[in-house]
């Protein structure tokens, strides 16, 4: 045999060995006092005070208890936070640095995470402004609501405001209310549902925001408060009696 | 010579591969450091999630309290207010808005206050207090009280500021004169599946003035040993507990029940009970799963027999 082929055999056996070893390393149990306390098999020590029973066995019992409640949590980031801990938040800037070009289109998203361990899962409702997406210098100006359902964003034509839900990675218990765009109403309107509690981190998907400028908007910086509520729904949950 | 050259081989063809192999096994099994998802740094979350409060009596006081948390590493502060909360279409959207009788509940509540601030892995508690006025129509009363976080930062250029909220939903049945009437609009159990899931469907309809729990009870045996493969009631010290809905009056709901890990493959006995009020429909049914390509592939199977057997009688005709 070649000195690498014998090399390497003399390395899968002590890889081997090694493997072998592990599990040898867990059978002794030491207690605070650093006294190894045997588990029976053998000859126990006599002179030890944490001596095992006759029968070998040393234990005892410890109940561990907690309560976990129900809960609910919401976390939503802009596209645009700022870095760290310090600095802006919850912010979405349409466009490059918040400039929306007349004649444009602009679009900007937020990643919400819903997480619960609710069995009957959740819901997550959305509304923006009754003064809509509009002018910060003069409020009336302002972009209107893109058509709900709307497959194709316009990129001519007045001014729109609107946005679109997409799903993030391979969650699977996020549903969708519409896929398509649809208008910003001041009224809370339904965007997703959960049917059952979320796995790991929670479910996570995108709102995208997008707003197209006429060639006439005025000039502005325009803006609106978007609320995101997250509810568990409706659920007794398991019982044995009626309301 | 031979034997030696032959032993070199199977150790370069069989052990090596081994031995790449168990390395690598190694190292996957080498402990890794632990993955944590990385804590956002605003995360609104409240717990408990609702309060199904039950029957109160006109004059009753009822105490409630939630907590709001942070699960995430920056302190933020929060307001509370109390909404309308009621629900439309069968699938339950909530609805935050609309006013009626229903909802009058919200002049009878106190919150311990309406604003607060929670600091990371802290909690702040938000009490509430329902005082029923003696003259309280009977029926249904149904709030959401709304934890908000507040989100004190300037927008600079055209954008979005997206605020978090949270909803949690308080219901009780004021007692008096109260209807307690229901209709099972439908329910189905599906005769077979192509998926590996059981689902039975139903529509109830709450046609009285009180919210109930509407029981659903889903069990699923064996065609041919009988054995018990699936329920959905669990016993907890004896006692039965059932799945149950939330069912508001004057509202219809659909809900599904399921078996979610049926196997591939199997013929069953399938019991579905939806109970409301006085009302309860019992189906009981054989259920056959079995994927599509395996259908089809049976099908074939079948006719290419048909076929061989006919030809085969038709040969020996001739």
């Amino acid at each position: 045999m070649s000195k690498t082929t014998n090399l390497l055999v003399a390395l899968g056996v002590v890889a081997g060995l090694g493997v072998a070893a592990l599990p040898l390393s867990a059978m002794a149990v030491t207690d605070n006092n650093g006294v190894t306390i045997h588990d029976g098999t053998g000859t126990d020590d006599a002179t030890n005070k944490y001596e095992g029973a006759v029968d070998g066995n040393a234990s005892d019992n410890v109940t561990v208890k907690t309560t976990i409640e129900s809960a609910l949590s919401i976390t939503v980031v802009g596209d645009d936070d700022a870095d760290g801990e310090t600095g802006q938040k919850h912010l979405v800037l349409l466009g490059d640095n918040g400039k929306i070009v007349n004649g444009g289109n602009a679009s900007g998203a937020a990643k919400v995470t819903v997480a619960t361990n609710h069995l009957g899962g959740y819901q997550v409702k959305m509304n923006g402004e009754a003064t809509g997406f509009n002018g910060v210098t003069n409020a009336s100006e302002k972009f209107a609501p893109v058509a709900n359902n709307t497959t194709t964003f316009p990129t001519t034509g007045s001014s729109v405001f609107g946005y679109q839900t997409t799903k993030e990675g391979t969650v699977t218990n996020v549903t969708f209310a519409n896929e398509n765009w649809n208008g910003l109403s001041d009224t809370a309107t339904l965007i997703a549902t959960g049917t059952k509690a979320t796995e790991n981190a929670g479910d996570t998907f995108t709102i995208t925001f997008r707003a197209h400028a006429s060639e006439s908007q005025a000039a502005d910086t325009y803006d609106e408060v978007v609320t995101i509520t997250a509810t568990t729904n409706l659920s007794a949950g398991e019982g044995d009696g009626d309301a | 010579m031979k034997i030696k050259n032959n032993l070199c081989r199977i150790i370069k063809f069989t052990l090596l591969p081994a031995m790449i192999f168990a390395v690598f096994l190694g190292f996957s099994l080498a402990p890794l450091s632990a993955y944590a998802d990385e804590r956002p740094i605003y995360r609104l979350q409240i717990s408990p999630t609702q309060d199904n409060i039950g029957t109160l009596q006109p004059g009753d006081t009822h105490s409630g309290k939630f907590n709001v948390q942070n699960t995430g590493t920056k302190s933020y502060e929060y307001r509370v207010e109390v909404m309308p909360f009621s629900v439309k279409g069968t699938n339950y959207e909530q609805d935050f808005e609309t006013v009626s009788d229903y909802t009058v509940m919200t002049d009878w509540v106190t919150l311990s206050s309406t604003t607060g601030t929670v600091d990371p892995d802290s909690e702040s508690p938000v009490s509430y207090t329902i005082q029923i006025p003696d003259d309280a129509p009977a029926g249904l009363q149904a709030i959401a009280i709304m934890v908000t976080m507040i989100n004190t930062d300037e927008m600079q250029a055209s954008g979005i500021q997206t605020v978090s909220r949270a909803a949690f939903p308080v219901y009780l049945n004021v007692d008096g004169a109260t209807r307690r009437e229901a209709e099972i609009i439908s329910h189905t159990v599906p005769g077979f599946s192509f998926a590996p899931i059981i689902v039975t469907t139903s529509t109830v309809n709450n046609k009285g003035n009180i919210y109930t729990n509407a029981e659903y009870r889903l069990e699923v045996r064996n065609f041919f040993g009988d054995q018990l493969e699936y329920t959905n009631v669990k016993t907890e010290n004896g006692v039965e507990k059932t799945v149950r809905e939330v069912i508001f009056p004057d509202s219809e709901r659909y809900v599904e029940t399921s078996w979610d890990d049926a196997p591939m493959v199997g013929i069953f006995k399938v019991k579905s009970v939806v109970k409301i009020f006085d009302e309860e429909s019992i189906i009981e049914k054989v259920v056959i799963i079995c994927p599509l390509w395996l259908l089809i592939l049976i099908i074939v199977i079948i006719a290419v027999a048909i076929f061989w057997i006919v030809s085969r009688i038709l040969k020996r005709r001739q």
